[in-house]
């Protein structure tokens, strides 16, 4: 599992997962990614449309820093989820705790204002 | 169905995480690829997880075993524990719609096995929990 950020100049967090977030995808970026979102008290936006795999210790990693981030008076976007991945999220109702849509510019939206 | 493969483990999440890349990699060599392998995955990560909490917190010792079986149209995965009684398949206090300040992963695992595979099966058997979970081949 990889993680990776995009910098940005408009104080949202842009992040990217990319590859299994299975039991050992897992711990390669949970204390990464916590520290790239929640920490930073900023809107966050996820890219996931690399993520291939994903259950609910993963979506455990996302709704933490969701609600993290909520607790500063933030928020957090899922974009660009596909196939099995945006199937399992959306059977787990994650979409109606976390905004999940298509786009980049979509999840900036979502999370701005 | 043929059975495939076979693993055995102490439940310590360290061996799940192996067992996981190795299943992978046999659902491959048979063939099984897309929603079928994710959803096997799934139910393997679910279950495993659950038997190793649950097997932390007993005073009980034993193995798990994972089991993959195949035909030209399923795949299914059997995971068995010897620890005490639980069904799987008995309903998930899991809230797809409970918003974000309410929101815990209770459940969710469960719920997932339930709806993503076509098929969840649960008998206790000689005092071992047994878990069958099957999918259409995509």
């Amino acid at each position: 599992m990889e993680l990776t950020e995009t910098p940005r100049d408009d104080g949202i967090t842009q992040v990217a997962l990319a590859g299994k977030l299975d039991i050992a995808g897992l711990h390669d970026v949970d204390v990464r990614f916590h520290g790239l979102t929640a920490a930073k008290k900023q809107p966050a936006i996820v890219d996931m449309s690399s993520v291939d795999f994903i259950a609910s210790l993963g979506m455990g990693m996302l709704i933490s820093c969701a609600q993290s981030l909520q607790r500063s008076g933030n928020k957090m976007a899922l974009y660009a989820t596909t196939g099995d991945a945006d199937k399992a999220l959306r059977s787990a109702g994650i979409d109606q705790a976390i905004p999940m849509v298509a786009t980049e510019a979509e999840a900036v939206s979502a999370v701005s204002g | 169905m043929i059975r495939s493969a076979e693993w055995r483990i102490e439940p310590d999440i360290g061996a799940l995480a192996d067992v996981q890349g190795q299943l992978g990699g046999h659902l491959d060599e048979i063939g099984v690829a897309g929603t079928a392998s994710f959803v096997i995955n799934l139910v393997y990560e679910e279950i495993g997880r659950n038997i190793v909490e649950h097997a932390a917190a007993g005073a009980l010792a034993g193995h798990v075993a994972i089991v993959v079986e195949h035909d030209p149209e399923s795949v299914a995965i059997i995971i068995e524990d010897p620890f005490d009684p639980f069904d799987p398949t008995q309903g998930s206090e899991h809230d797809p719609t409970a918003p974000l300040e309410e929101r815990s992963t209770r459940g969710m695992g469960m719920h997932l096995v339930q709806d993503m595979a076509d098929e969840v099966s649960y008998e206790r058997v000689e005092g071992r929990n047994r878990l069958r979970a099957s999918v259409k081949r995509s």
